[in-house]
């Protein structure tokens, strides 16, 4: 196991360097200018000023010399200044990342928790009425974009129906605390502020629930057939016929053996987590990575940009490896493969 | 990234042409809340147990189409059955949920008085820095004005230079020296006084930084203070826009101690020593009526009342949400949230109903959305011919891109906005087809030609170029022209443009200062004319009148000359002036004192909350 880890952590390295190179060479094809995007047109008219703007950043060198730089500052953490904020990009990274931590954490706790849950559901009550409404609604989780889902879901139940606050971590009239982890559930636990921590966790919700939304269909979905399928099994019976009671015979047997899968799936979702990501922190006002990235993008922030999809390319990688040992953890069987 | 770039931008552009869903779910509104608030959240209704069913081990054939008996009797015996417990459990998290929304309610209620001295401002802003002598963002002097005060600033929702720091200035006899009387009594938020030294240092620290705002400056040959309260500005050159410039960032006035406590310099090598611009990302360093509490880039900002600011201010703090989508901003805006959506575009203002929580204020701003025709033969082809550049302003129907562009839009005559000195407009049923067909005739183009024209995937205060460009090419299909729309990224087009090879498109000038003078770049040889093509021997009298204009100080000659610069550009010149944007925006009933300004938005110390 160990050495399927190590080997694992190798490989990390080599996909970052992939990433770094691939992401800066196809930021730098982009058909555009990163001194026209950043100066005004006055500005651009003035060689001063663009030779001045091009020797901060650097983009007066020729493209290997500016990776090979970019690549010796990597080596030692340093991902660069962001030329839209002028902060280094790993203070940016850090800023923005709780954020969207606690988002992800909060979206997939609700795919899990729902997914599983309309799962085993619609499994017992195979073909009943209730089982075709979360067929329904695990399909259009995968099908229905999520900005516009998030959208329906903010005008619904925070306009119309005002159960859940509007746009942002917390109250728009209330400031963000300063210091901390930057994950407001924590940091609010830790102070023991539980008005804050209250508002924090309705915040999350509608986020969330769009973000954990896609998530949940395909957990849904899998849980379903899985269990369909084992309950079709030999073992099942047996259990039965040892007249262990139903709830256990599907939790114990049925559905320890039918959650594999369901994490791949659940890995697959958290993947998709990060590119729905940008659309819904925008709808949302929430002040995280996808945004950031957004906003880098278009404004050729390219030192941003590499060091959002690193972050991300880290992360995807991070979570596959988790989700191989869950694999062992929870299926012996896998270790020894 | 290139490629999500585009994903993005593509998603972006759709999530602006779709319908607001508020009108569709008006239907809700007069549901009780709780049935749906109970049904909606668990995605189901509560479940209902089934009926007994036998028990009978299936073979795998008829597994599809049969019930699978995996409920049975006894789970209605033994106890708390899963599904009862899953109700209960819905049950309970419903009745959380609306505990919680209840004291939210009463939260809210509990402190709205104290809310009167807060004001919530919801904006998509483009800050880069907060460093007055580096920004020229869209929002740059949103900020600058609440927290910095200038020699010279603009007021209410007027353009024209007003003294602020300076209470007066004189002008020497060569039109190069501008000398100004401070007038004593403002004070910077630490307790110094305003001082000449201090209007030096902030000059010369702009200049020597080259940034972005160092383009304003350029003019200036160098900054003396003569005593505490005189300061001497040498201009290199003539320059009748020198004071609506002063009105810029680039002329904020900072206090010199604090900056160069911080770091700050304004020496000759002040683009590579200068330490001072992280310092005033955290904290302001002017005499404005606000000072900055804390700046999160892209989360929020917070501003108090600046304890020494010698005007009226009424709210004791500001905070500036960022809320980078519209929808999200008037949501917010009807819920009470936040009192000002500043950045929404005329789709959005629509779905506002007079009487209710909120109120659309419309008001005129200075960007311009043009038709760009290349005046080079080998690029612009057809497009080259004067005639037929004549014949496409008598084509476009200009009261049609009146109303795309929203209420309160205005047609300029040519390249002069209204608000500017001498401006003049069009009448809006300037359109002739039969003229057109005319001068296409003559140009010898009487059974038309097919020219393609460049729309970005971009937007001029919320009217998407490319539906001003489906709008032409409706139009110009009845001269015979067949347009060809050609889309693509903003960043990718706008190369095209300042490289002058674009043969037709659609472009808006928004100008970076208030003056006439900015508005020069449109004349033959000069920035716009030059991606145009357009080359000043093409018309030598244009070129001798913006001469002209640049250095006429009083204001009616100039404007005079301002006329007859645009009488001729609007018959003979390679653009089309479509028309000059509205700009609306929302704020609570509640709100007084919202004046829009174009060049800082909103004056922050205007703004009062009622009750």
């Amino acid at each position: 196991m160990l050495r399927f880890i190590g080997r694992r952590l190798l490989f990390l390295l080599f996909l970052l360097f992939g990433v770094a190179l691939f992401v800066f060479i196809l930021s730098h094809l982009v058909p555009s200018d990163p001194v026209a995007a950043n100066l005004s047109q006055s500005a651009m008219n003035n060689p001063e000023i663009v030779a001045a703007f091009k020797a901060k950043w650097g983009l007066d060198r020729p493209l290997y010399s500016q990776f090979i730089l970019y690549f010796q500052h990597l080596l030692t953490g340093d991902l660069g200044t962001s030329i839209r904020t002028g902060n280094p990009v790993m203070d940016d990274l850090r800023q923005f990342f709780p954020a969207t931590l606690e988002l992800s954490i909060a979206a997939m706790a609700i795919a899990l928790l729902l997914g599983i849950l309309f799962g085993i559901i619609s499994a017992i009550y195979r073909n009943k009425p209730i089982d075709h409404i979360i067929r329904t609604v695990s399909i259009s989780g995968v099908s229905i974009p999520s900005f516009w889902f998030a959208l329906i879901m903010l005008n619904v139940f925070s306009s119309i129906l005002g159960i859940t606050p509007g746009p942002g971590r917390i109250d728009a009239r209330a400031s963000t605390p300063e210091g901390g982890t930057g994950l407001l559930l924590m940091d609010s636990l830790m102070s023991g502020d539980f008005q804050l921590f209250g508002d924090a966790a309705m915040h999350l919700i509608l986020p969330g629930t769009v973000l954990g939304f896609f998530t949940m269909g395909l957990i849904a979905r899998q849980t379903r057939s899985n269990l369909l399928e084992a309950m079709s099994m030999d073992y099942i019976r047996t259990a039965r016929s040892k007249g262990q009671k139903e709830s256990a015979v599907i939790i114990k047997h049925a559905l320890s053996n039918s959650l594999i899968p369901v994490i791949t799936v659940a890995g697959m979702g958290f993947s998709n987590l990060l590119g729905g990501m940008v659309l819904v922190e925008n709808i949302f006002a929430w002040p995280g990575i996808g945004q950031y990235a957004y906003l880098s993008a278009v404004s050729l922030d390219f030192p941003a940009i590499c060091g959002v999809s690193l972050l991300i390319a880290f992360i995807y990688v991070i979570i596959n490896l988790l989700i191989d040992i869950l694999y062992g953890v929870i299926d012996p069987r896998v270790r020894y493969r | 990234m290139s490629f999500m770039y585009k994903v993005i931008l593509l998603i972006l552009g759709l999530l602006i042409v779709t319908v607001d869903f508020r009108s569709r779910y008006e239907r809700f509104a007069g549901v009780p809340g709780s049935l749906l608030g109970i049904i909606a959240p668990m995605g189901l209704p509560c479940p209902v147990l089934p009926q007994e069913s036998s028990y009978l081990p299936l073979q795998s054939a008829e597994y599809e189409n049969q019930q699978y008996p995996l409920t049975q009797p006894n789970f209605k015996k033994k106890g708390l059955g899963m599904m009862k417990k899953i109700a209960l459990l819905a049950i309970t998290l419903i009745l959380a949920l609306s505990l919680f929304a209840c004291s939210k309610q009463e939260k809210t209620g509990g402190t709205s008085a104290s809310n009167a001295d807060t004001i919530v401002i919801g904006v998509a802003s483009d800050w880069k820095t907060m460093d007055p002598a580096r920004a020229y963002e869209v929002y740059g002097n949103f900020y600058f004005y609440a927290t910095y005060e200038n020699l010279y600033m603009v007021q209410g929702s007027d353009l024209t230079p007003k003294p602020a720091l300076a209470k007066s200035y004189t002008v020497d006899s060569s039109g190069l020296v501008y000398t100004f009387t401070l007038d004593g009594g403002h004070k910077f938020s630490s307790g110094n006084p305003v001082t000449a030294q201090d209007v030096v240092f902030s000059f010369n620290r702009t200049r020597n930084l080259k940034g972005n705002a160092a383009a304003l400056t350029e003019g200036v040959a160098k900054v003396e203070a003569k005593d505490n309260k005189t300061v001497v500005v040498t201009l290199k050159a003539k320059d009748a826009s020198f004071l609506s410039k002063i009105t810029n960032n680039a002329y904020a006035v900072l206090d010199s101690k604090v900056v160069k406590e911080k770091g700050g310099t304004d020496t000759a090598d002040a683009s590579t020593s200068d330490k001072g611009s992280s310092y005033l990302d955290e904290a302001s360093a002017g005499s404005g009526p606000y000072i900055l509490k804390k700046w999160t880039a892209n989360t929020e900002m917070v501003l108090a009342k600046n304890p020494y600011y010698k005007g009226t201010v009424y709210a004791s703090n500001i905070i500036i949400k960022e809320m980078p989508d519209p929808n999200t901003q008037i949501q917010a805006l009807e819920k009470g949230d936040i009192d000002v959506a500043l950045s929404v575009g005329p789709d959005q203002v629509k779905s506002i109903k007079a009487g209710g929580n909120a109120k659309v204020i419309t008001s005129p701003t200075s960007t311009i959305s043009f038709l760009l025709m290349n005046d080079k033969p080998e690029i612009g082809k057809e497009m080259a011919n004067p005639l037929v550049q004549q014949a496409v302003r008598y084509a476009l129907d200009y009261k049609g891109f009146q109303q795309l562009a929203g209420n309160g839009a205005l047609l300029p005559l040519s390249f002069v906005q209204k608000g500017f000195v001498g401006a003049k407009s069009r009448p809006d049923n300037y359109q002739n087809i039969e003229k057109a067909k005319d001068l296409m005739k003559q140009a010898g183009y009487e059974d038309g030609f097919t020219v393609p024209l460049t729309a970005a995937n971009f937007n001029s205060e919320g009217l998407s170029w490319i539906t001003i460009a489906e709008k032409v090419k409706e139009d110009l299909a009845k001269i015979n022209i067949k347009v060809e729309i050609k889309t693509g990224e903003i960043g990718a087009v706008i190369d095209d443009y300042r490289n002058g090879k674009a043969p037709f498109l659609v472009m808006h000038w928004s100008p970076d200062y208030y003056d006439l003078s900015n508005q020069l770049a449109f004349i033959p040889g000069d920035i716009v004319g030059k991606r145009a093509n357009w080359d000043p021997a093409a018309n030598p009298e244009l070129v001798k009148l913006a001469e002209q204009a640049k250095v006429e100080i009083d204001d009616t000659k100039r404007a005079q000359i301002s006329g007859k610069m645009q009488d001729i550009m609007a018959e003979n010149s390679p653009y089309a002036f479509l028309v000059q944007h509205p700009k609306s925006f929302a704020v609570s009933s509640k709100l007084e004192g919202a004046a829009y300004n174009d060049l800082c938005k909103l004056h922050l110390n205007d703004l009062k909350l009622s009750k």
